[in-house]
């Protein structure tokens, strides 16, 4: 039995001067199916299963992992986790013991990706592919299908022994247009934690129609504007603002080391009053979703902004040891070969009480946004960059245009205090969040339409 | 279990299920990684993984699987499900088979025993002593970094009976400064090499403490201007990956989706360019005689005075191209070993070689008469198709008549890599590694800078 020899580890750390210490043996199981151009390029079913030991020793952490299911291999990997600790030199609050839970937990699905068949898979997405090429523009279709079942068996000095599941799933396509002269690209993407039931109902059809349309529509958009504007930024954009700049600047391990300009704000005004932020992990729906960290936490609702006041963090074990709190659920590693420390969930903005329309009526002159490519954090800074996939000029509070892609920018906390409309209306857009270069996890960002001043370039 | 033994397992058992040819790529690997966190070591790592890919044809059919490997009975599932999946795909049109063994097999490789026998106290010393290069008391702290080694072997086999072996040692150093204040800069600093005596832990922590001063004076740049930028290679190495290395590769030629498709001959940057890809340049991290598909790998002249000259091929795009493969069909990483049997065969360059100029990088600045100097953006990403890019500026030095005037952030940096490359107007003589690409500083004219009213 695994739990028995991870609880022989965790025996073995605890004998080796760990303070505290955990034994975490994880199983990855990927199904890719990607079809270009109406072919199969991919078909590829990867399994991971390894085992990682953790000691905590003063303050600094010792980890080993290893691929190898063996006893042996797995009680000499946690010797070296124990040995590894004691050559750190930071220092830290001791972890307080925290009640042992115990028990197993399956992901709450209606349909279970493995028990589809491979088929149907394959059905949904060379529909989803052949729908784009009924767009006479598209020189180049792709769709792809990610089922993933992730399972964590934990074990640690505090008696707790948990096992759980995480099942996610996604969608996607990317149409290419060209006229000759010019080339764009539009996607579309449905994904969250969940079972198959999520793709069920979904119109493959239509949604690989609709990609390569907007591809193609893309082929006349005009460049956008250049400098401050008064800019709506959609929900996915939205949700960058929430997770590049704000969530992760909100992650304890950067606050305990004053390296966020949100270190010392708890209690103060740092937006406007329409600006509401969590961190969620338990939107059992949202691609973020986690029943416990991998710490063996319970995820939560973090409020981080209420109503434009500053509230509080992102904790891990140890960070909430180190600021005094109770941990929140956030401290997550990739997989059994990474770190564990503070990462985000789904963070978003919440809704107002503004309709869309209402919102772009205000506009003399300005920008709206429509979906993003990527974000980048700034956490020491706060400043704020998104790339946009394309967006629309607004003119006389009417959409006049479309925009190919373009640049925002801007200090978070100053954009942020000239939001002055909200949407009714929240989007989460699910994702990969990696923090520094690697440490990729599952998450989802969103929030409704913002309207705020941003700078604007590129394109 | 050595990698040559799971890729024989893998292949019998693809055999036996039924596989008409089969190919196992197996890659053995450990790792060690120190970490700092607030200006103190917080974790040390050691980490082992061994696992396989198939591949498999069955019929005219492809499928592919990969697992972790503890026991010999993984891989042979590994295998199985590569059938399965196969049984389950429609014939390819394309894809004739894996490659044959090449006459002579050469010895290249590019690993420092160093590496190999590397202790994790070791590591931790050397991470000390860039922390201690960066730290300046109550001035400046080392908030995050990461010191990593890695010695690792990877094995391709198939059914025509090829067989190659790559040994490789990885050095890989990223590490931030900041400094203290009310409005705090940040400088990074990273590494990138096969081997532990070119790592210089006084330079890199040193470069960062400088960088995280320079950033700390910088001020919100206000107004436009379009000047001549020069790009250090660490930023310019993650642009030129997302816009002409992007473009180079066959698959996207094939799929309509690169700018140079049908350009070869033609002038596509400027006559200063030239772009080789080296596999034999023992400065390459990924540098090594055969590729991940068993193809032996070759120098190519890409871009020479700015003419396209050719691109970067793997097995299935060759086929589909009705070429031979370059040898650049990788599964290869410049940071990380672990999990490399994931990746997706991908076409990438082994070793993009951008020639140097004469010039150190200061008569770069010394010849502007109003420009910038940058030292760095938030992500320095391109759009792969249309080239354009916004980057966010963290760090750059405003220059008037050869000389730095002050320094500046919150802006963008706007323009189009695809026509910037058609006005490179200097290359410096800094050659640096950076990931998988070796280049040195470039300026490039007419860029936008672009910051509040």
């Amino acid at each position: 039995m695994m739990q028995d020899v991870l609880e022989k580890a965790i025996d073995r750390m605890l004998s080796e001067k760990a303070e505290f210490c955990d034994a975490r043996f994880q199983t990855l199981r990927r199904l890719n199916v990607t079809l270009v151009d109406g072919a199969v390029r991919t078909l590829t079913e990867e399994t991971i299963a390894g085992v990682c030991l953790r000691a905590r020793h003063l303050g600094s952490w010792g980890y080993a992992s290893t691929t190898s299911s063996e006893q042996g291999a797995i009680l000499e990997a946690a010797s070296l986790a124990a040995k590894n600790a004691r050559l750190g030199t930071a220092k830290g609050k001791r972890i307080p013991e925290v009640k042992g839970q115990r028990g197993s937990h399956r992901a709450k699905v209606k349909l279970h990706p493995s028990k589809v068949p491979l088929e149907e898979k394959l059905a949904l997405v060379k529909d989803l592919d052949g729908a784009q090429r009924d767009v006479a523009s598209v020189v180049n279709s792709n769709a792809a299908y990610m089922e993933s079942v992730k399972t964590t068996m934990l074990v640690n000095s505090f008696n707790q022994a948990l096992d759980w599941e995480e099942v996610r799933g996604r969608v996607n396509c990317m149409s290419i247009a060209s006229n000759g002269s010019r080339t764009e690209v539009y996607y579309d993407i449905v994904d969250g934690s969940g079972g198959y039931e999520m793709f069920k109902s979904l119109d493959t059809s239509k949604m690989g129609r609709d990609c390569a349309k907007e591809a193609d529509l893309m082929l006349s958009s005009t460049k956008c504007p250049s400098g401050e504007t008064t800019c709506i930024t959609d929900p996915m954009i939205s949700g960058l603002l929430a997770h590049e700049v704000m969530g992760h600047a909100s992650e304890a391990d950067e606050v305990v080391k004053k390296r966020s300009f949100l270190s010392e704000v708890v209690g103060k005004v740092v937006a406007s009053d329409l600006i509401t932020m969590v961190d969620d992990g338990t939107l059992q729906s949202a691609h973020g979703y986690i029943p416990f960290d991998d710490e063996g936490s319970r995820s939560s609702r973090t409020v981080i902004i209420d109503r434009g006041e500053y509230q509080g963090y992102l904790h891990s074990l140890e960070t909430a040891a180190e600021m005094g709190v109770k941990p929140t659920g956030n401290g997550r590693a990739q997989d059994p070969h990474r770190r564990v420390f503070v990462r985000m969930t789904n963070t978003f903005f919440e809704a107002g009480d503004w309709k869309l329309e209402e919102i772009i009526e205000g506009v003399k002159h300005g920008v709206l946004t429509d979906r993003a490519i990527s974000g980048m954090e700034d956490p020491v800074g706060g400043g704020f960059e998104a790339k946009a996939l394309r967006g629309y000029l607004i003119e006389g509070g009417e959409i006049k245009g479309m925009l190919r892609g373009f640049t925002l920018t801007g200090k978070a906390l100053e954009i942020l205090k000239t939001t002055d409309a909200v949407g009714r209306k929240v989007v989460l857009d699910g994702g990969t969040c990696g923090k520094g270069v690697e440490d990729f996890l599952p998450v989802s960002s969103g929030g409704p339409h913002c309207r705020s001043r941003i700078i604007l370039g590129g394109g | 279990m050595r990698p040559e033994e799971v890729a024989s397992t893998a292949l019998q058992a693809a055999k036996g299920a039924g596989a008409d040819q089969a190919e196992a790529f197996v890659v053995r690997s450990r790792s060690i990684s120190a970490y700092v966190d607030d200006s103190r070591i917080k974790s040390v790592e050691e980490k082992s993984d061994l696992g396989v890919a198939v591949r498999v044809v069955v019929d005219g059919r492809l499928g592919q699987s990969s697992t972790s490997v503890s026991l010999s009975r993984q891989a042979q599932l590994c295998a199985r499900s590569a059938v399965r999946t196969a049984s389950l795909t429609p014939k390819d049109k394309v894809f004739k088979g894996f490659a044959w063994p090449a006459k002579g097999q050469s010895r290249f490789k590019v690993r420092d025993p160093e590496v190999a026998t590397m202790t994790v106290e070791g590591v931790t010393e050397m991470l000390k002593d860039i922390i201690g290069s960066a730290v300046e008391v109550r001035k400046v702290k080392v908030p995050n970094g990461v010191l990593r080694v890695a010695d690792l072997e990877s094995t391709v086999a198939n059914t025509n009976e090829l067989l190659t072996h790559r040994e490789a040692s990885m050095v890989f150093a990223m590490v931030s400064a900041m400094t203290d204040g009310a409005s705090p800069g940040e400088g990074n600093e990273s590494f990138y090499s096969s081997y532990l005596k070119e790592l210089d832990p006084h330079k890199i922590g040193s470069s960062a403490r400088c960088k995280a001063k320079a950033s700390a004076s910088a001020k919100a740049y206000k107004g436009r201007a379009k000047l001549p930028v020069v790009l250090p290679p660490h930023e310019l190495s993650e642009m030129l990956q997302g816009s002409i290395h992007f473009a180079l590769s066959a698959e996207n030629v094939n799929r309509k989706r690169s700018p140079l498709a049908g350009k070869v001959g033609k002038q596509v940057t400027a006559r200063c360019l030239n772009l080789t890809d080296d596999p034999m340049d023992r400065r390459g991290m990924l540098s090594s005689p055969f590729d991940d598909e068993g193809t032996p790998t070759k120098r190519k002249v890409l871009v020479k005075d700015g003419v396209l000259k050719g691109f970067l091929y793997d097995l299935y795009n060759a086929q589909l191209s009705g070429v031979l493969p370059t040898g650049n069909g990788l599964r290869r990483s410049t940071t990380d070993p672990v999990l490399n049997y994931q990746m997706a065969i991908g076409i990438g360059s082994v070793c993009l070689v951008v020639r140097p100029g004469a010039k150190p990088v200061e008569d770069l600045v010394r010849e502007m008469d109003h420009g910038l100097l940058v030292e760095k953006t938030s992500a320095p990403d391109v759009h792969p198709i249309t080239g354009d890019f916004g980057l966010e500026v963290r760090c750059a030095h405003l220059v008037e008549k050869g000389e730095v005037r002050s320094t500046v952030k919150h802006c963008l940096l706007s323009g189009n890599m695809f026509r910037a490359m058609g006005q490179v107007s200097a290359i410096a003589n800094d050659g640096t590694v950076s990931r998988n690409l070796i280049l040195p500083s470039m300026r490039f004219e007419d860029l936008e800078l672009i910051g509040s009213q």
